[in-house]
């Protein structure tokens, strides 16, 4: 029995410690993928002075929010909470879901100028 | 007298100028209009809930041109999400620019 509990613990913490590996993302595997799309060359390659004031600043930003973006970018305008961009839509759509996950890491990394404030 | 016309027509074709641009006023929004931002924007951690669970972006020290197209977006259903198309939707552009003026600023 003492066993048996032990397994489930080992298994227990085991799928925890891969979970919060995975919602954490790897921001190095992030960083090629920035890169490799070129995301600098609107969101400025700071990442906190785009090109066109209509364009974020992404350094800095909460992770799981800029999950949330691109996934609305990937699902579309007509899919749940999904967002219209042609540009955002078609850079989206060319990332998996754990490449979406380390991107954020890696913006989120980076040293930014947003705040939080009343 | 036509000089006065003339006076009176350009007066009138700058007044028109002025009007079609829409000048956010931080003051404004911090009087009367960010109420309905601070219940989520401006608490540490604070989620979204529906359908998936993540914090709020930080809106603070973005460009002002970059939330009015955002304000915007949700505005029209170019951006889909319940709680911020009631409250895009519910705002002028003038409060759009106020709002734009007001985060633009923070730092």
């Amino acid at each position: 029995m003492k066993k048996i509990t032990l397994i489930a613990t080992t298994a227990t913490v085991l799928s925890l410690l891969a979970a919060s590996a995975l919602a954490a993302g790897n921001a190095e595997n992030g960083k090629a993928i920035v890169e490799k799309n070129n995301c600098a060359s609107c969101h400025g390659k700071d990442f906190k002075s785009p090109i066109d004031p209509t364009y974020p600043k992404l350094a800095g930003q909460h992770a799981d929010y800029l999950v949330e973006a691109l996934k609305g970018y990937q699902r579309g305008v007509d899919g749940p909470n999904g967002r219209a961009n042609p540009t955002m839509g078609a850079q989206a759509k060319a990332l998996s879901h754990t490449d979406i996950v380390d991107v954020a890491a890696y913006l989120h990394s980076l040293p930014g100028t947003l705040v939080l404030q009343k | 007298m036509k000089k006065l016309f003339a006076i009176l027509a350009l007066a009138s074709l700058t007044h028109v100028a002025v009007a079609a641009e829409v000048v956010g006023n931080a003051k404004d929004a911090a009087d009367k209009k960010i109420a309905m931002c601070i219940g989520c924007h401006a608490i540490p951690g604070y989620k979204a809930t529906f359908p998936e669970v993540y914090q709020v972006p930080m809106i603070g020290g973005q460009s002002a041109k970059y939330i009015e197209s955002a304000l915007q977006a949700y505005r029209k259903g170019d951006r889909k999400h319940l709680s911020m198309r009631g409250v895009a939707g519910s705002l002028s552009d003038q409060d759009i620019a106020d709002l734009a003026a007001y985060y633009s600023q923070q730092k």
